[in-house]
């Protein structure tokens, strides 16, 4: 009988690992492909870049194989991307686990501020110099300020650089029909807002128009500037010399409240400050305005246009004044930077690689994200299509994602067209909102938690307690006690760490 | 009379009960057919209609025909689930059962102690970078075995194995000593018959585990050709969700449809919810004790 | 007096022989059951190279380091002693993220756990099998619905334009209720959109237990006149009392567990106040800081109290006479 069970166990095992090996052959080993010497040099991307945010499933393996084979010819580098897995922590998860660890990794997007002191990345200057003339002049001196620390080594290559994304977007088919004209200042807007409220500007009858759909950051960083100074900003109080948040600032007070107000008067959407859905609402009809960062309305609302009335159209409202000036407030530049690992056995290839896709701007950065299915209209480089609307390579090895290759190209496309336009023509214009002050100090963010413990607790604070203020879950006389709790929770520290660094980066 | 009585009562509440069930039936089916009209219905209606549509104006296949004809993207997927959920409900199965019954013995010397081990796996963990570092020396990173090894035995499932055990009426095989069985024997044409109910069970909550997991594929596999339904399925799910605005800054394009979503959820979910009917068989009231007596 | 001289002195020859004679009685009882040892250590073997090997890694709670610095790190880096746990323990929001956690996670087991027993009472009340199977079927669809998608339903359902629930409010004269935006409903919808979405899983294991019932006992309650009420209660419910122990006792255990992702999806700041749990705070803290110490410092916490938890219920169930774990 014994003998009997030990023979059972050995058959389920031996079953077991006989479905493995049927199943395991099917993969392929990447490594075996890589015998010969002269074969060409693998690189390993972490594609992180949101280049496959449009085709999260991925190529048809096909496809992929095609562009792989395109790269090993033209550059002799055989590109292997990694993907990342979505939602809460799990790519930067990874990501860590492979820098940890034996494997190949050679490229990955992140804050370079983040990896550089703890030895994870290498410096790029030299690479740059000899592989990546195509990266350094695609980019602006202002783009590089932000990858490079103090004793001038660059450590990775940008992505963004100082731009606006918070216009205010008003439907101007509404304004028209209501006999209104473009406001030109808050006040003007605010007008217009309870007009778009009263006035049934969709003609159907019922008291639904929805003013202005915004969200937390829509209301700080679109409106915030016009009451005051700075705007969605730390600022130099030069009464006693400190840099301090935005929530002491002379003005802010103002703000909160006129945001209460026309929350309560039903001018902010209802919602505004939790969770929805933006293209929902849009295809509603019942939005007048805008204040969320553009995309929202951009890549948005060409897609549900068809669902709206045929003269449905929103624009940036231009140069439009509060009591402080500008209400915009800019995004200054971010260590966000496509960087090389320590551990990169092939930094120059990585370097050689992705200097191909800036060479030759857009054309090679358009292959790089959609392969051979687009094409020019017309010679002047700028206009393209796509020739077939089906994408087959979703952009696994594209890393040349960024506004210096974004704004090269616009899509001849009525549903591409309205976020091309801006990208090419309004994302830069930083006339038209204000600068952080400390726009360009990059703070040391070890030691901003080692010296401000309760630096996330704060963070919660801000923008809870604002919330509270302008939905009226707290009234607005409470407004001094928030200030206290802000002190409570170690304001303190926060205004002397942020001066400190403040007053050692700036030039 | 009095025989009457109760009847009518018993009659009342059946129906009560009938209709209770109905209503939270409707209420647990009605979210999924929507899901499932959704995916039928071409993008243009969706964007008309909007998200939550029971009957759809025309049938649309585009999802579908997006997810399962161009490439192999999901048939691959669908191989490494479907590999998974055999090999690894069986080995779970096997290993959890087996020591299930052996910490179940109420005369095993030094089985508190054992359990007690087992038990302190379920409150600590190491965390994820030794256990990184662990799959990697055992060679394991990048193999469809990563998905069933490190998951062999849940100690949950094993402390319900074990308890099923112990209700066993111990005279069961008391008797079967006294015949002259050997433990084997016992095990093998006693406990095991009996048991069907627990194994299908457990076999089915490991089965549905290795179904829904994604995160140890997500995290111990980089080769696209290995990674299960799951993934895919989350990835796209959660694309352009949850994050920060810097990475939305420059998207080529908007996050994919509802149709294609819904489609998605449809094909990753479907096939595991037809194993259950099959399984229900093992659940008839009355088998284990009426083996007993026979 | 000498009688009790009399066993002393008896008494020592005899424990002596005792230790000798207990050791090889428990030598011959391990040889005894030689059969269930070998079937115990493959799984233990198990437990030894996936759980306690990787469980060094605990002490990155009481180090500085980032996980992509590699395993090295986690033995050369130098001692930073509890700080971590100071930190989380001195928080602003320390006491209101436990109370948040301890809040959800327990009106979920208490709504919950009841929630799968009764609809599993039910369902065996139903005398038609094709009817109960179908009612059964139907009733596990929510558990295969991933997270996202069932945030993404809530958000539907709940929407103050296009929602059913407010339409309902609508109708009956009322004004559209923002339901995730204030703080009054959040937990309650948290609550039950997990009970919908576990209740009909929930019922398998008790349904199991059912079959191992005696119909006998059944009979004999008919033949007595009892009603179905009354056999569900005095029956049923008495034959699965062991099972449901054991999963009370392992549910206490997830107390801190409220269920990341989703709160992760569907709260803001408007609801912080009375939905930011243990995980979502650790995942904003470490999402902007690269904090992996301090995320494994407040797991490491969590461990502890889950474990104090799971023995006080062990402890109590075997108190009321139930099998508890060990």
């Amino acid at each position: 009988m014994k003998q009997r069970f030990v023979s059972l166990l050995l058959t389920a095992a031996l079953s077991a690992a006989l479905l493995a090996s049927c199943s395991g052959e099917g993969g392929g080993n990447a490594a075996d492909k890589e015998g010969g010497e002269k074969g060409p040099t693998p690189i390993y991307i972490y594609q992180n870049t949101g280049a496959l945010n449009a085709k999260p499933e991925g190529s048809v393996p096909a496809e992929l194989e095609k562009m792989k084979q395109h790269y090993m010819e033209k550059l002799n580098i055989e590109p292997n991307a990694i993907i990342p897995p979505q939602g809460g922590d799990a790519a930067k998860e990874k990501l860590n686990l492979l820098l940890g660890s034996s494997d190949e990794l050679d490229t990955f997007m992140g804050n370079w501020d983040d990896y550089a002191p703890k030895g994870a990345i290498i410096p790029l200057n030299d690479l740059l110099d000899e592989y990546g003339q195509d990266i350094k002049k695609a980019w602006p001196q202002e783009a590089w300020d932000y990858m490079t620390d103090k004793e001038g080594t660059i450590w990775g290559i940008p992505r963004g650089m100082p731009a606006t994304h918070y216009p205010i977007w008003i439907r101007t088919d509404w304004l028209k029909k209501l006999d209104l004209k473009m406001p030109q200042t808050l006040d003007e807007l605010e007008a217009v807002l309870k007009a778009f409220k009263e006035g049934d500007p969709d003609g159907n009858g019922k008291d639904d128009t929805i003013p202005m759909m915004t969200d937390l950051n829509g209301i700080k960083n679109a409106i915030l500037g016009g009451y005051t100074e700075h705007g969605n900003s730390n600022w130099f109080d030069s009464s006693d010399q400190m840099l301090k948040p935005a929530e002491l600032a002379p003005g802010f007070k103002d703000f909160v409240a006129k945001m209460a107000d026309w929350y309560q008067k039903g001018y902010l959407y209802k919602e505004s400050f939790a969770k929805f859905d933006a293209l929902e609402l849009l295809k509603t009809n019942r939005v007048g305005s805008s204040s969320m960062w553009y995309s929202r309305i951009t890549l948005l609302f060409p897609q549900i246009k068809a669902n709206l009335p045929e003269e449905a159209n929103y624009e940036i409202i231009r140069g439009i004044q509060g009591p402080k000036g500008k209400p915009m407030t800019a995004s200054p530049g971010s260590t966000t930077a496509q960087v090389i690992t320590k551990k990169s056995k092939n930094a120059a290839a990585v370097i050689q690689f992705i200097n191909d896709q800036y060479k030759d701007i857009p054309t090679n950065s358009l292959t790089a994200a959609f392969g051979t299915n687009w094409s020019y209209i017309g010679d002047s480089k700028y206009e393209v299509e796509l020739t077939n609307p089906e994408l087959t390579y979703a952009g696994e090895y594209l890393l040349s994602l960024g506004t210096a290759t974004e704004t090269a190209y616009a899509f001849k496309d009525p549903i591409k067209e309205m976020h091309a336009e801006y990208l090419n023509k309004e994302l830069l214009q930083l006339d038209t909102a204000k600068m952080p002050v400390d726009a360009t100090i990059m703070y040391d963010k070890v030691q901003l938690q080692e010296n401000i413990p309760t630096l996330g607790d704060i963070d919660r604070l801000r923008s809870e307690e604002l919330v509270k203020f302008v939905t009226g879950a707290r009234p607005l006389s409470d407004f001094d006690a928030y200030i206290d709790q802000l002190y409570k929770a170690g304001l303190d520290q926060w205004i002397a760490e942020y001066t400190k660094q403040y007053n050692e980066k700036k030039q | 009379m009095s025989a009457l009585k109760p009847a009518a009562s018993e009659r009342a509440f059946d129906a009560v009960n009938i209709v209770l069930l109905i209503v939270l039936s409707l209420l647990f089916l009605i979210p999924f057919l929507a899901v499932i009209a959704t995916s039928f219905i071409s993008a243009e209606e969706s964007m008309r209609r909007g998200a939550f549509v029971l009957i759809p104006e025309k049938l649309d296949l585009s999802a579908y025909d997006m997810l399962l004809n161009r490439g192999m993207i999901i048939y691959n997927a669908y191989k490494v689930t479907l590999f998974r959920v055999t090999a690894g409900t069986f080995l779970n199965l096997l290993l959890t059962a087996t020591l299930a019954y052996g910490l179940a013995r109420r005369t095993l010397p030094g089985r508190n102690v054992l359990v007690l081990i087992i038990f302190l796996t379920m409150i600590f963990h190491g965390g994820l970078i030794p256990n990184y570092m662990l799959i990697d020396k055992l060679g394991l990173k990048d193999t469809l075995w990563v998905l069933i090894f490190p998951g062999l035995i849940s100690a949950w499932n094993l402390f319900i194995m074990r308890n099923f055990f112990l209700t066993l009426p111990e005279e069961l095989e008391e008797s079967a000593i006294i015949d002259g069985a050997s433990p084997p024997l016992i095990l093998w044409k006693i406990v095991v018959p009996l048991s069907m109910p627990a194994f299908a069970t457990i076999g089915l909550f490991y089965a549905v585990h290795h179904w829904n997991d994604w995160f140890s594929a997500s995290i111990y596999i980089n080769d696209q050709s290995k990674m299960p339904i799951q993934v895919v399925m989350r990835n796209i799910l959660l694309s352009g969700l949850l994050q920060d605005e810097t990475q939305v800054e420059l998207v080529r394009d908007p996050p994919p449809a509802a149709t294609l979503k819904s489609a998605v959820i449809v094909i990753s979910t479907l096939p595991i919810m037809f194993v259950y009917p099959f399984i229900q068989k093992y659940f008839v009231r009355g088998m284990m004790v009426g083996s007993i007596k026979g | 007096m000498t009688p009790t001289t009399h066993t002393v002195h008896t008494a020592r020859p005899e424990t002596a022989a005792g230790t000798g004679a207990a050791r090889r009685r428990l030598w011959s009882a391990i040889k005894l059951h030689r059969f269930y040892y070998y079937l115990i250590i493959p799984g233990m073997l198990y437990f030894i190279i996936f759980d306690y090997i990787p469980m060094f890694g605990v002490i990155i709670a009481f180090k500085d380091i980032s996980p992509f610095e590699g395993v090295r790190a986690i033995f050369t880096s130098e001692w930073v002693g509890f700080k971590h746990f100071v930190r989380f323990w001195n928080s602003y929001y320390f006491w209101n993220v436990m109370r948040n956690t301890l809040l959800i996670s327990g009106y979920k087991l208490l709504f919950g756990f009841p929630a799968s027993l009764l609809l599993a009472l039910l369902l065996n009340e139903v005398k038609h099998t094709g009817f109960k199977r179908i009612v059964q079927t139907i009733s596990y669809l929510p558990h295969f619905i991933s997270t996202v998608v069932v945030a993404g339903l809530v958000m539907m359902v709940l929407s103050t334009d296009s929602g059913m629930i407010n339409a309902i409010v609508v109708a009956f004269g009322g004004e559209p209720i923002h339901f995730l935006g204030d703080p009054k409903y959040f937990r309650s919808i948290l609550v039950l959109s997990h009970v919908w979405q576990t209740i009909g899983w929930g019922t398998i294991l008790y349904l199991a237990a059912m079959t191992g019932i005696d119909p006998g006992l059944y009979e004999a309650a008919r033949i007595d006149g009892a009603s179905r009420l009354r056999q569900a209660w005095h029956i049923t419910l008495p034959g699965i009392t062991p099972i449901i122990a054991i999963l009370l006792i392992l549910s206490i255990g997830g107390l801190l567990n409220a269920g990341f992702e989703k709160v992760l999806l569907l709260y803001s700041p408007s609801v912080y106040s009375v939905a930011d749990i243990i995980d979502t705070y650790v995942y904003r803290e470490g999402l902007n800081k690269l904090n992996y110490s301090f995320a494994t410092a407040v797991g490491v916490f969590k461990n502890i109290l889950a474990m104090i938890l799971i023995l006080g219920a062990n402890y109590v169930a075997k108190k009321m006479n139930q099998t508890g774990i060990w």
